[in-house]
């Protein structure tokens, strides 16, 4: 018993490592996505950011279907409570990745309606970061919850103020990813204006931020006991913190780094206050699917584990290498 | 082509093409033809419904068209007999079950399931008969003044998808009532909590999307293809 207990916290925390990658690689590409018509003034900028993000977007994305597959293999009962009860948000989430998708590749075919696929892009990548923060709020907030663990809510249910407020957090840190990407990017007159923006969603991510600390102390009061919590809030502060000396002092040096630190805070204090909790019920504490009733069998968690220690490093390995191979500024070509 | 459009790169490609063409689908007979014997041995309710056999058969038929009359329980149509237990072991005798062997509630829907596999089949058998026509065609230097037989190649582009859509369908019908064979049914596999009403509204909408992204990709695809190649 304690044998597979040990597998369920691993794969709670392998699933949560998963969807920090994706948040933190995709989250900079959707974030270029949103500020894409704010910073890129004419089509050459516009070009530029574009093809930014046009060799490493899609690689980014496959942290997404890791973690979800990871999710459906690991903890079946969550998978089939969220993707089922979420299923009207979750079917707009994918209309909005396939219309972003599609969007970078037509915009560069069919020049006439460019300002069109922009619109997509830009719209697209704002549902998923928002739909996705707002699911994520649900799950961790609460949803109601049935005896044989079903959804009981509506599509109106995920909308209440708590769990839209996560959309608006993930939406900041998203766009600050962007902004601190866009900036390592660019040079000259369109560097300034991605500084510009930098320097703006700054000023709001430490507002969002602190109102997201104080919503989760208030809504779980365990944290307050918990060192991990406290790790997270430093690590946020310091990292939007280095942001600020950066942009003072002109220095572009490991912006990205710094700007994942405090999304890497937020992601923390969030597992924290959700472990081991999968979809918590709002209801009735007892009705929870957490990693212990929701888990599959020991075997399968110990052949999943042996895939990822082989599966892992690949992954790593190849991101690392692609990124090493398109590091430098980016130029207005169609990749 | 046609056209004396792009000579040298149509010429090589037109010649890449109908190698690949002659030989392809003679790979996909072989592949198909393991994959059904495996079929006949561990799924023989959907064997028996690809063929329209009831009734458990030494020598079975193979129709070529037909039409299964699931009512009276009988399959009419074009066959050669014996060739289906011939393909199964080269034996002209071997028993092939048939779908009374099964509980009714156990059998798939069967007209459905046969003619979307005799659509495949067919428009497999055509391929394999267009691609060594092209092939002879090369091997006596004609290929490139054969009007008729380029005029016609541009029109079978659609049907490698048609024989992918209506062998998927086979399979995927032919596999009712099970979702996992024998052990799960489809009727018990179904979300609760996601209604009708919402599976319908994601259809429309994966419809819509993916006509979209069809006529997009129509679109663009012809714009190239009237560009033509860099020379």
């Amino acid at each position: 018993m304690e044998n597979i207990q040990n597998f369920q916290i691993l794969w709670f925390i392998l699933i949560a490592v998963l969807f920090l990658g994706y948040v933190l690689l995709d989250g900079f590409d959707l974030g270029i996505g949103v500020l894409l018509p704010f910073v890129g003034k004419n089509k050459e900028e516009k070009d530029i950011l574009i093809s930014s993000i046009g060799p490493v977007w899609d690689g980014n994305e496959v942290w997404l279907v890791a973690g979800a597959g990871a999710l459906f293999a690991a903890f079946p009962q969550a998978y089939a409570t969220a993707f089922s009860g979420f299923y009207p948000a979750m079917l707009l989430v994918l209309c909005a990745l396939i219309f972003r998708a599609v969007s970078m590749e037509f915009r560069a075919h069919d020049e006439r309606r460019s300002w069109l696929w922009e619109k997509f892009l830009c719209g697209g990548s704002f549902l998923v970061v928002l739909l996705f923060g707002i699911a994520l709020g649900n799950v961790v907030y609460g949803v109601p919850l049935d005896y044989k663990m079903e959804f009981a809510g509506s599509f109106w249910t995920l909308l209440r103020p708590a769990p839209l407020f996560f959309g608006i957090t993930a939406l900041a840190a998203v766009l600050l990813q962007g902004a601190s990407y866009a900036v390592l990017k660019t040079q000259g007159e369109l560097q300034q204006t991605c500084l510009k923006a930098l320097n703006i969603l700054l000023r709001i991510n430490m507002g969002t931020a602190g109102v997201y600390f104080g919503m989760m102390i208030f809504l779980f009061p365990h944290l307050l006991s918990n060192p991990l919590f406290y790790a997270a809030v430093l690590l946020s502060i310091f990292g939007l913190a280095e942001i600020l000396f950066s942009l003072v002092n002109k220095n572009e040096t490991a912006l990205l780094v710094k700007s994942s630190l405090s999304f890497l805070g937020l992601w923390l204090a969030t597992a924290a206050a959700h472990f081991p909790h999968l979809v918590k019920a709002s209801n009735a504490s007892y009705l929870s699917i957490t990693i212990y009733n929701g888990s599959t069998g020991l075997l399968t968690l110990q052949v999943m584990s042996v895939i990822a220690l082989i599966g892992m490093p690949i992954v790593i390995g190849y991101t690392i290498f692609v990124y090493r191979i398109f590091k430098g500024k980016s130029k207005p070509q169609h990749y | 082509m046609r056209k004396g459009l792009h000579g040298e790169t149509a010429k090589t490609m037109l010649k890449i093409g109908v190698i690949f063409f002659a030989l392809t689908p003679l790979i996909q007979l072989s592949t198909g033809h393991l994959h059904a014997i495996q079929v006949i041995d561990t799924q023989p309710e959907k064997a028996a419904a690809l063929e329209g056999l009831f009734e458990t058969t030494k020598g079975a038929p193979l129709y070529i068209v037909g039409y299964v009359d699931e009512q009276n329980e009988k399959t009419r149509g074009l066959y050669v007999p014996r060739l289906l237990s011939f393909l199964y072991n080269f034996d002209l005798n071997s028993e092939i079950k048939g779908l009374k062997d099964f509980p009714r509630e156990t059998w798939p829907p069967v007209n459905l399931v046969f003619q979307a596999y005799h659509i495949m089949v067919g428009v497999g058998v055509f391929a394999i008969f267009m691609g060594l026509w092209g092939a002879f065609l090369l091997a006596t230097n004609r290929l490139y003044t054969a009007k008729k037989y380029l005029f016609v190649l541009p029109f079978l582009i659609p049907l490698p998808h048609l024989a992918h859509e209506t062998g998927w369908i086979s399979a995927e019908v032919g596999r009712q009532p099970w979702i996992i064979y024998k052990i799960m049914k489809t009727s018990d596999a179904i979300s609760p909590v996601v209604s009708s009403g919402q599976i319908l509204m994601s259809l429309i909408a994966f419809f819509v999307i993916y006509l979209l992204l069809f006529i997009m990709f129509v679109f663009l695809f012809l714009k190239i293809v009237k560009n033509g190649p860099e020379s």
